[in-house]
């Protein structure tokens, strides 16, 4: 019985693997060697980009930085997307699908458009300062451009709906009828949401979360243009080491560097959540 | 069965969430819609807008027409490919007991971290380097676009199904007994419809990453074949034009139709919704 | 406006009628050839296909377009490094004409078979790369909001410190195109020059601006919805925002000149299979009704005597610099002592602490 499992596994993990090792192995493979310049390489393999990398603690500021934002665009997305994919599963009828579709509709526009919207809203003379100001909340208009909270909100853009449609599909899988039961015997709702529906998605929520982060850790075109040249997480770094300083060995090694660390947390998170339940993979 | 009841203050916060989100998520929407009907030979967007002409809709150049159809044939096959390839792989790792599955599943979520700038370059060297080896470049074409657009989606498709794949197997028992379902019946009457909302998120999922994604695509785009966002990207590169907002008005339109389309024929509650949770 | 409609209609006949009777332009003389040319998108692609293409096909050639920004097409044209490269003209600008320069990806152009070439200064063109259109470059502020504020106009970059003017400022991103010629005109204004940018830099952090621009088109709405009040940017945003509110440019003094000039150019790239076409398309470029369109259409100063005189009679372009004389007067970069990699490098650190 298991090892049927297995079959249907291999072939498509063959092909992510041949994609994955074929797309990145040639340009990964320039962080073992000196850039000479415009993608040229000297060929004896070092460690030199990787020096550099950890001997300059700008780098490792950047790489912080990433992390910061992200964890951040996580605990928020998630502190969102749970409770409104909870209310949507256990909402009836035709509101359920509206409030779905509205989160498929809002997915179709590029991010770079969006950042546009995004600007007039939060123009000193927008929507939201005009609503700040005339209820006394702030006295001068705040900006989101080239603000670390602005860069959070547009990672969070980027994975909101998505997270969205995710819990939506892990809640709808946990029977309601446990929620009555529950009910039943005295519990309020939010003890309901607290206590039963919420350890019973924990695994959707924690591999949901872990995806938000991945993708928050990659995530470049919101951070750029929101965050206004101001703040320099690693994949704006490794664009700018790519493309204006051509120093491809930097980047690709860089880009290492990125990639072991999610990895590394991943790992981690992974290892924290299976000793929290015994035998879950995320 | 008893029917789940709310109180005020359970249902005002959940109007509270409903009203952040939704407001995030659809606010810069509004905001193109609405500016969308006023155009003018300019530069800037102005809101509130100052008048009200469909102009900018009888402007939208050639160009953009052809892009969108473009990306639209590219997301509808990188879906396809993202599904044959995820959903059998996240099945899979759920399901087996092969050994370092926390390392497989790695290896399947890796695109989503490495910057898409990274991809881009690295899609570009490998599509010439197979170039130089076979005579056949995959630089600007189509395939090499869907392909690369696979590369960036299947995650998506991997990452939703071990979700919710997760959350049954440990449930697989109370959700049988609830329903009285022998083992056999379990896997048919409970596993594929609770699957299918997982497989519609994440089909949704990498059509949209598909359909949306610029900075792995600018370098992947070609003389024949420019994706719809790309487009976008360069006329904001280069100048604004009002028009980019009426196009974006009408991908929205068109969106809000595709859904619509699904729920008239097939019923999107039967997509997204789970007759054996209830 | 409707003198320059005359004038408009007047030029497009003249560049009619000279490619009709050009000698060299017998019909179909590109059959069946397609040049790719690398460039950027948008609206511009739309003025080089209504102004350029055109005249290509009418000769029976294809004219193929590969979007990017200049730094895009340079990523391009390395992953294609020994092979068949991604276009056969590449228009870029002056920042990274060493790096191809020094990458060998330039082939040398037969200025013979250019005769458009005449129109233009000698110091805009050799025989690796043609200037096509230049951008003159300051301090683009709204007058209003400064007479309000009561802050006179700017005359220098340092005047952009003034704590009046604190979260309006906007100042260009390393990634942007305005970027050096903004970085170097700080950095002689601050005592430095191209072989020294720490002045520059240390400029940058006193105006302490609310953001550097990467995307024109965000920049423009900013300016257009008063968020912000002044940045160093080009002229031609001046004329964008023409009717929403009222820009100026000042010109801040550099190194005895003023203002800066950032400059757009084609090159023919080495190994390029329609090689023998380039010319031609760089010829049309500098062709009168391209480069009338490359303003009037594309907001970027041209570079053809003949255009350059025309459009001075125009009133509406009044704020730029138009003349040979006033040109000469802007300050030139010097990407000999200009180290792009280096600059980045101390952009970014200099940016996060």
């Amino acid at each position: 019985m298991k090892a049927r499992w297995d079959i249907v596994l291999l072939p498509p993990l063959a092909l992510s693997v041949l994609l994955l090792l074929a797309s990145q192995i040639i340009f990964l493979k320039g962080s073992l060697h000196r850039d000479l310049g415009m993608g040229q390489f000297d060929p004896a393999v070092g460690l030199h980009n990787f020096i550099e990398i950890f001997t300059d603690s700008y780098f490792v500021q950047s790489l912080g930085l990433s992390i910061g934002v992200s964890a951040m665009a996580t605990v928020l997305t998630l502190l969102i997307a749970f409770p409104v994919a909870y209310v949507i599963a256990r909402t009836d009828g035709r509101l359920s699908i509206v409030l779905l579709s509205a989160v498929v509709v809002s997915s179709f526009i590029t991010i770079v458009i969006k950042v546009l919207g995004l600007m007039m809203i939060f123009s000193s003379n927008g929507p939201v300062n005009g609503a700040l100001m005339a209820l006394g909340l702030i006295e001068r208009p705040i900006t989101i451009i080239g603000t670390l909270p602005g860069v959070v909100l547009g990672l969070m853009y980027y994975t909101l709906g998505f997270a969205i449609l995710l819990f939506y599909s892990v809640i709808v899988t946990v029977p309601r009828s446990l929620e009555e039961a529950a009910q039943v015997h005295g519990a309020s709702r939010w003890q309901v949401f607290r206590q039963v529906v919420l350890p019973l998605c924990l695994p959707g929520v924690a591999a949901g979360g872990l995806m938000i982060f991945n993708v928050s850790m990659g995530g470049f075109s919101s951070t750029a243009l929101i965050g206004a040249g101001k703040v320099l997480t690693l994949p704006v770094v490794i664009q700018r080491t790519v493309l204006l300083e051509t120093n491809y060995g930097l980047g690709a090694a860089l880009a290492v560097l990125l990639l072991t660390v999610v990895i590394v947390i991943n790992g981690c998170s992974v290892a924290l959540l299976a000793r929290a339940r015994r035998g879950m993979l995320v | 069965m008893a029917k789940l009841h709310h109180r005020t203050p359970e249902r005002i916060a959940a109007a509270l969430v409903l009203a952040v989100a939704y407001t995030v998520l659809l606010g810069p929407i509004l905001f193109v819609i609405v500016s969308s009907f006023d155009y003018g030979q300019r530069a800037y967007v102005v809101f509130p807008p100052e008048r009200f002409t469909l102009e900018s809709y009888w402007r939208i150049p050639d160009r953009y027409w052809d892009a969108l159809w473009n990306s639209l044939r590219i997301a509808g096959l990188c879906t396809l490919a993202s599904c044959l390839i995820g959903i059998p792989a996240a099945i899979g790792i759920v399901r087996s007991n092969i050994p370092g599955k926390a390392a497989i599943l790695a290896v399947f979520r890796a695109p989503m971290q490495i910057p898409a700038v990274v991809s881009g370059v690295a899609f570009l060297q490998l599509y010439y380097a197979l170039g130089a080896a076979t005579g056949w470049y995959a630089v600007g074409s189509f395939t090499g676009m869907v392909i690369a657009h696979v590369f960036a989606a299947t995650p998506y498709v991997v990452g939703t199904l071990v979700g919710v794949l997760q959350r049954f197997d440990q449930t697989v028992e109370e959700a049988a007994l609830v329903l009285g379902a022998s083992r056999l019946g379990t896997l048919w009457q409970v596993t594929l419809p609770m699957l299918k909302p997982g497989i519609f998120a994440g089909a949704l999922y990498a059509f949209m990453i598909s359909f949306s994604e610029v900075p792995m695509s600018v370098f992947l785009a070609g003389s024949h074949q420019v994706t719809f966002p790309v487009e976008v990207f360069h006329s904001m590169q280069f100048d604004f034009e009002p028009t980019i907002l009426a196009i974006s008005t009408i991908v929205t339109v068109l969106s809000l139709v595709v859904v619509w389309a699904v729920q008239r024929v097939v019923g999107l509650d039967k997509f997204v919704k789970t007759g054996a949770a209830d | 406006m409707q003198s320059f409609k005359r004038l408009m209609g007047g030029l497009g006949a003249a560049a009619i009628a000279l490619a009709l009777t050009a000698g060299t332009a017998a019909a179909g003389q590109f059959d069946g050839v397609t040049v790719r040319i690398g460039t950027f998108g948008g609206k511009w692609r739309d003025i080089v296909e209504a102004n350029v293409a055109k005249a290509f096909e009418a000769e029976g050639g294809k004219i193929e377009f590969v979007l990017g920004q200049p730094a895009n097409n340079m990523a391009k044209l390395i992953a294609a490094r020994g092979q068949e490269p991604p276009f056969d003209v590449l228009e870029t600008m002056d920042n990274l004409l060493p790096q191809l320069a020094a990458g060998g990806f330039l082939d040398t152009i037969d200025l013979t078979k250019i005769p458009n070439i005449a129109k233009v200064d000698k110091a805009f063109y050799d025989d690796k790369k043609v200037m096509v259109w230049i951008t003159q470059e300051g301090i683009v502020y709204n007058k209003a909001k400064f007479a309000e504020a009561g802050i006179p106009a700017p005359t220098r970059y340092a005047d952009l410190a003034n704590p009046k003017l604190k979260g309006k400022v906007s100042l260009p991103d390393i990634s942007a195109g305005g970027a050096m010629p903004a970085i170097v005109g700080m950095s002689h204004e601050a005592g430095g020059g191209e072989a020294d940018i720490g002045p520059g830099l240390e400029l940058v952090k006193t105006i302490g601006p609310a953001s550097f621009w990467s995307s024109s088109s965000n920049l423009q709405t900013q300016l257009a919805s008063g968020d912000v009040w002044a940045a160093a940017a080009q002229a031609g945003n001046v004329q964008r925002l023409k009717g929403q509110v009222d820009l100026a440019i000042a010109f801040p003094p550099v190194a005895g000149k003023s203002g800066v000039l950032k400059q757009g150019y084609l090159v023919k790239i080495k190994g390029a299979k329609n090689a023998a076409a380039a010319e031609w398309i760089i010829n049309a470029f500098l062709s009168d009704q391209m480069q009338v369109a490359t303003l009037t259409a594309g907001g970027q100063v041209p570079v053809s005597g003949p255009a350059l005189a025309k459009l001075r009679e125009n009133p509406d372009y009044g704020f730029l610099r138009l003349s040979p004389d006033q040109l000469a007067g802007m300050y030139s970069i010097d990407f000999g002592k200009v180290n792009e990699a280096a600059y980045v490098q101390k952009w970014n650190r200099s940016i996060t602490r």
